[in-house]
């Protein structure tokens, strides 16, 4: 039997008419049900859903209108066609019909040829609405890159098939998948590439997936099977209906992992027939694991929870898998609050700058401060950079944030300037995000003219990854820098993988030691010769050296010996306001010997001489 | 072979000179598939001379309702067989109860038995049954 076929049914107590207009249909390749009463063409179309419904108005029982009605409510396709014969000249019943949700009506007596050309047209029209219909309803849940459904199929299907695991006591999981380096591959092969990949990556899933009658689905009804969605971007969604327990996931997870580590050829071109530009792409995937039924079995939820958990996955390094815990929700939850904090913060004035002197070890005096950065944030406190810093650097806060800490920090210049201070620098630091920013020496230009302030008074703090990235965009900003004045120290020091021979290229001006090797500086050797070994380049190259982080008497002494000019550490002082600073410094001026030991600790070491500085070279 | 009920009597009628079957319909009767063809004529044959009963015990007891739901169908299916002049008469007959005009039934009932059995003659011309 042709499932194609169109089904009609004939309504009508007379059977000689039944049997007329049936014969014509049959004829024009319809299959015809027929019903003599109101009450049997329900049970009829409920068997058998025909398309289109041919219905006689005089009928004993339920009449052709109530029948007409009844059929609209329970047809499940509000396409249904619904023909309502009638006497031509009878416009009430007519009406009647209309009102009953007749598609048309047919004049009675009825002319046959005319009716089948009639339904044929209907039907005709009705299958060019149904494709259109179906395509509009492909194009809505399906992703049109992989043929995968997509989020809105998802979100549409997941309550179902977790209210059918809870009824059959089955339990399931919602998977979340990110690829790990995908725009990598996007960024560096173009998306054509990663359109491939994706691709790719699809037809592996639906591999991964148990036997081949559980792949995806496209329809809602019937029993739920295994289903993947991609979300966007490099982000696909796994559901595993019906588990025998949730640490089944794992083994899924597991092969999914395998399966998606293992390497892609990509063909970049191909002329005719020739493979051109052959390549083997390694891609990882980080997967988090949300089993269902659980107390938070809402779909939103789920995916959230999925999706938190595939983070924690990413983090401890990727090409992992991880269950979803109550734990990483709280975080999850704590994370977006302090985003949404963090955009107002801004705008609020709740940020605020904080400046640690730098000691010139020759002569105690502090020639220059460093800017950082602390939130004050209402309801908890001073919020410590650590707890905010990667976020507005991920997020791409970090941008109009370091815009902020520039401008203060110049502005704050001319105010100590014009409260005697005019020689104090003060030195900001300058995120990766933000020296790449092409907005930058237009910024530092604009900061210091409106704060009416000399180049020399700025010192900018860029870390060694910032410079290696790109290093020809480094060398020309560092150049514009310093045609303004403004001098460049490389941050963190020694945690990098630049060698001091390529600083050599850069205009740069200071080092600064990374605190990781000045705290171990008397406990550990290697930290020892490291420490000493870039103050004695540094030396050799004429930079300027800058310990960080220095704590105690004996650092500072280590630190002297081997000729570090400049040191800086909650041995002077913490960062301070700028207001308490100024008292710090004026305290110091007035009464050097009387101030405590840790802000001048220079001072009690006089019989320490410049070392003789002894390089390799 | 034509069986009809007691209730109607032979009679023929010779003042219409309109044959009982459109001959137009006659054709398309005769052109249906055998089975089809068969099934049409068995049906009206059992159906409109038992209708016609109930249109008649109906209009004895001036029921209108009754008389004009028998006349409708039989209206409907005397005209999709072709008897377009029994139609009509049905067709009368469903308007005058519709309005609550039922004249004398013994000359209505006669001229529709008399044109029904002409109707139910023709059809017999037709094909098997």
């Amino acid at each position: 039997v042709d499932a194609s076929r169109a089904k009609i049914l004939i309504v009508d107590d007379d059977e000689t008419e039944r049997a007329l207009a049936g014969a014509g249909f049959a004829d024009d390749g319809l299959e015809v049900f027929e019903a003599t009463n109101g009450s049997d063409a329900l049970r009829v179309f409920q068997e058998q859903q025909p398309q289109i419904v041919m219905l006689d108005v005089v009928m004993p029982g339920i009449d052709g209108y109530a029948t007409c009605a009844e059929l609209r409510r329970r047809a499940a396709s509000a396409d249904v066609l619904i023909l309502v014969a009638t006497s031509l000249d009878d416009t009430e019943s007519i009406e009647l019909a209309y009102r009953a949700g007749a598609t048309d009506f047919i004049a009675k007596p009825i002319h046959f040829g005319i009716l089948r050309h009639r339904v044929q047209a209907l039907l005709r029209a009705q299958r060019e609405r149904a494709v259109v219909q179906q395509k509009i309803a492909h194009m809505a849940f399906h992703d049109e890159l992989t043929g995968l459904p997509n989020r809105a199929f998802l979100k549409e299907m997941l309550p179902y098939v977790v209210e059918q695991a809870r009824r059959r006591e089955r339990v399931g999981a919602v998977l979340s998948i990110d690829l790990d380096g995908f725009k990598r591959v996007n960024d560096t092969l173009g998306h054509a590439a990663g359109d491939t990949l994706l691709r790719e990556v699809a037809t592996r899933l639906e591999g991964c997936l148990r036997g081949s009658d559980c792949v995806t689905r496209g329809d809602l009804a019937g029993s739920p099977a295994d289903a993947i969605a991609r979300f966007g971007g490099d982000e696909f969604v796994v559901v595993l209906s019906d588990l025998a327990s949730t640490d089944d996931a794992a083994l899924v997870a597991t092969r999914i992992v395998r399966v998606l580590t293992k390497p892609f050829e990509m063909v970049l071109a191909e002329v005719d027939g020739v493979r051109l530009g052959e390549q083997e792409l390694h891609v990882n995937c980080s997967i988090g694991i949300a089993p269902f039924p659980s107390s938070e079995d809402d779909s939103d939820r789920l995916l959230s929870n999925a999706d938190a958990a595939m983070y924690d996955a990413k983090k401890s390094g990727g090409g992992k898998f991880q269950y979803y815990c109550a734990d990483m929700s709280r975080k999850a939850t704590e994370a977006l609050e302090l985003e949404t904090n963090l955009r107002r913060a801004l705008e609020r004035g709740e940020f605020e700058l904080h400046y640690q002197p730098k000691v010139r070890c020759s002569t105690g005096v502090v020639e220059g401060v460093e800017a950082l950065l602390r939130w004050r944030r209402p309801g908890v406190g001073l919020v410590s950079p650590l707890d905010f810093i990667p976020l507005a650097e991920k997020t791409g806060l970090i941008v109009p944030i370091g815009a902020w800490v520039i401008r203060a920090a110049c502005a704050q210049a001319k105010a100590w300037a014009l409260e005697g201070f005019a020689d104090l620098s003060v030195a900001v630091n300058i995120s990766t995000r933000q020296f790449r920013n092409r907005e930058l020496l237009d910024l530092i230009r604009s900061s210091l003219s409106d704060a009416g302030i000399a180049g020399s008074r700025l010192e900018v703090e860029i870390t060694e990854g910032s410079l290696m990235e790109d290093a020809k965009h480094a060398a020309s900003v560092l150049n514009e820098l310093r045609a303004l004045g403004v001098k460049v120290a490389i941050d963190d020091f020694g945690t990098g993988y630049s060698s001091l021979s390529y600083l050599r290229l850069l205009p740069v001006d200071t080092i600064k030691v990374d605190r990781s090797f000045v705290r171990d500086v008397t406990v550990n050797q290697d930290s020892a010769a490291i420490t000493a070994a870039i103050l004695a380049m540094s030396h050799s190259l004429r930079l300027e050296s800058v310990a960080e982080g220095v704590e105690t008497q004996e650092q500072v002494e280590f630190l002297m010996r081997h000729g570090c000019p400049v040191v800086q550490g909650f041995l002077f002082s913490k960062p301070l306001p700028a207001a308490e600073l100024v008292a710090w410094l004026r305290a110091r001026d007035v009464e050097p010997e009387s101030a405590s030991a840790a802000v001048t600790p220079i001072r009690r070491l006089p019989g320490i001489p410049r070392p003789t500085v002894t390089t390799g070279e | 072979m034509t069986t009809i009920p007691p209730s109607i009597p032979q009679v023929t009628s010779a003042r219409s000179r309109r044959p009982a079957l459109d001959p137009k319909k006659r054709h398309e009767l005769q052109a249906l598939k055998p089975d089809v063809r068969s099934r049409v004529l068995r049906a009206y044959r059992r159906d409109a001379p038992a209708v016609m009963s109930v249109i008649e015990r109906a209009l004895e007891q001036r029921d209108t309702a009754g008389v004009r739901d028998g006349a409708h169908r039989l209206k409907s299916s005397s005209s999709a067989i072709g008897a377009s002049r029994l139609a009509e008469l049905y067709g009368a007959l469903e308007t005058a109860a519709r309005r609550g005009l039922l004249g004398d039934e013994r000359t209505v009932v006669t001229e529709l038995r008399a044109e029904l059995l002409r109707v139910l003659t023709g059809l017999s011309n037709v094909g098997d049954g």
